[in-house]
Parts: structure tokens; sequence; C-alpha cells
């Protein structure tokens, strides 16, 4: 069975030999945060959703933030 | 060739955003996961991690209102002599997009030698397709394999080996070893 240092090999492999690599790449990486950013805006829906956010990403400058905080 | 939002990736555009507001005021370097990721290595992340030369108070306050101006707030405070207070005891800060605090960008301040070396040394690596600086790839090497050792940061450690082969020198990455354990360990 293939470990994950062999993907690891595989994938800079094909980074190293194929121009392509970064629209896959770009496309997976942005994806995660889409993902990160869709739960905060849905978090930020929710009956007390705006102090969860302020929780998870360990806001103190919530002036700061204001506008996104509100958002919906 | 003028690039955008879609072959820099949301990660990549949010880091030349930033850095280019940074490299007015200081000298800036990349480090760490970014590197990887940026180098192609196929994981996630929501924050990058910059180290900046130390700055008087005076010039980090012009920096941050400038980071302001441009979209860019401090996540642990609007003060900027209070976030000037927070990297002078050796913490970090964290700047996002006041719209939308995903990702981020932890800044520290120059702390040792080490990171003084990186500075000097810093790159910019044609494979990433980004206009900014990053430390240098032997050191990146030898601080993950000898100094954090995770298993994201050895799978970080041999992707770089791989993706970077013509520029990795093994008798320069023994040497940063080595100093990462006189200084750091």
């Amino acid at each position: 069975m293939k470990t994950e240092f062999d993907h690891v090999a595989y994938w800079a492999d094909y980074v190293k030999k194929n121009s392509n690599w970064k629209k896959i790449h770009c496309d997976f990486v942005d994806s995660q945060l889409k993902n990160r950013r869709r739960v905060m805006k849905e978090l930020l829906a929710r009956k007390n959703g705006k102090h969860l956010v302020v929780k998870l990403l360990c806001i103190s400058n919530i002036k700061g933030f204001g506008a996104f905080l509100k958002s919906k | 060739m003028k690039r955008d939002v879609s072959d820099k990736g949301i990660l990549g555009k949010f880091c030349t955003d930033i850095c280019s507001i940074v490299e007015r005021h200081c000298k800036y370097i990349i480090v760490s996961g970014f590197f990887a990721i940026a180098s192609g290595r196929s994981r996630g992340t929501e924050d990058i991690d910059m180290i900046i030369e130390k700055l008087d108070k005076g010039t980090f306050v012009i920096m941050h209102m400038d980071l302001k101006k441009h979209g860019f707030e401090c996540m642990q405070t609007g003060n900027p002599s209070e976030a000037y207070d927070y990297l002078a005891e050796g913490s970090s800060l964290r700047y996002a997009k006041a719209k939308m605090p995903v990702p981020d960008m932890e800044i520290k301040f120059a702390k040792d030698e080490l990171d003084i070396y990186q500075i000097i040394n810093r790159e910019k690596y044609k494979l990433t397709g980004l206009p900014v600086w990053f430390g240098p790839i032997n050191f990146a090497i030898a601080f993950k394999e000898e100094y954090l050792k995770s298993d994201k940061d050895i799978a970080d450690a041999k992707h770089l080996r791989i993706v970077y082969e013509d520029k990795i020198s093994e008798k320069e990455i023994n040497r940063i070893k080595s100093e990462i354990r006189r200084l750091r360990l």
C-alpha cells in the first residue's frame, strides 16, 4: 500500500515535470478556503453566530472586523 | 505577463497584496508552510507566516496604517501602538482583510541570527509564480527537518527537496541544522 509520503513524492514529481500543475493545485487549495469562508458566513447567519466566529478566528479587534461580523 | 487572481489562487493573491504593502516599509520573508504550498505542495492552510526585520515604533505605525488604508486589519488590536508592543515582546500579529478574515498573515519580528540570515539571503522563486520574497530553500528544508519535525513539516521538506532538486545543497542544509541546534534547541 502506498504511504502518504509516496503520494507527496508522486505529486512533487508531477509539479516538476508538468507546467499545468498550478491550475489543479490552486483549485484544490482554494476549495478549502472557500469552504472555511462558507462555514463562517453560515455561522454569522445563526443566532449567537458572531460570538462563535469571533472565538473561532480569535478576533479581539471587533471594531476592525465590524462589517464582516455584521454581514449575513 | 500580467497575472490575475485565477492563476495565483486566493492565498497567492492575498500574499502578493499584503507583501506589496509591507515591502514599502521593511524587508520581509515568507516562511514555513506557504513556501511549500506556493511551490505546489498539495495541502491547505489558512495562514501565511511572515518574518520582518525589526522596526522602530514610528516606522511600524506607518506600515500598520498603510495596511489599514488598503483594507487590512490587525486581528488582535486596532491600536497600532499596542500592536507594536505585541511584536516587540516577541508575539506575532495576524493581519487579514477586514471584510473577510480568512486567510490571514501572521507577522513576527526577526528574533535571532537565524531569522536575520534568512532575510539577508531571501529569494524569489519562479516556480511559485509569485513576486514575493521567501526564505532560502536550504534553510526551509533544514528548519522543517531539524526543528519543526511534524509529519506535515517532514512531508513539506520532502516536497521541497524534489521540486527544488537543482538548488539543494546538503552541505548547506547540514550547516544550518547545526546552527539551529546551537541557537534554538
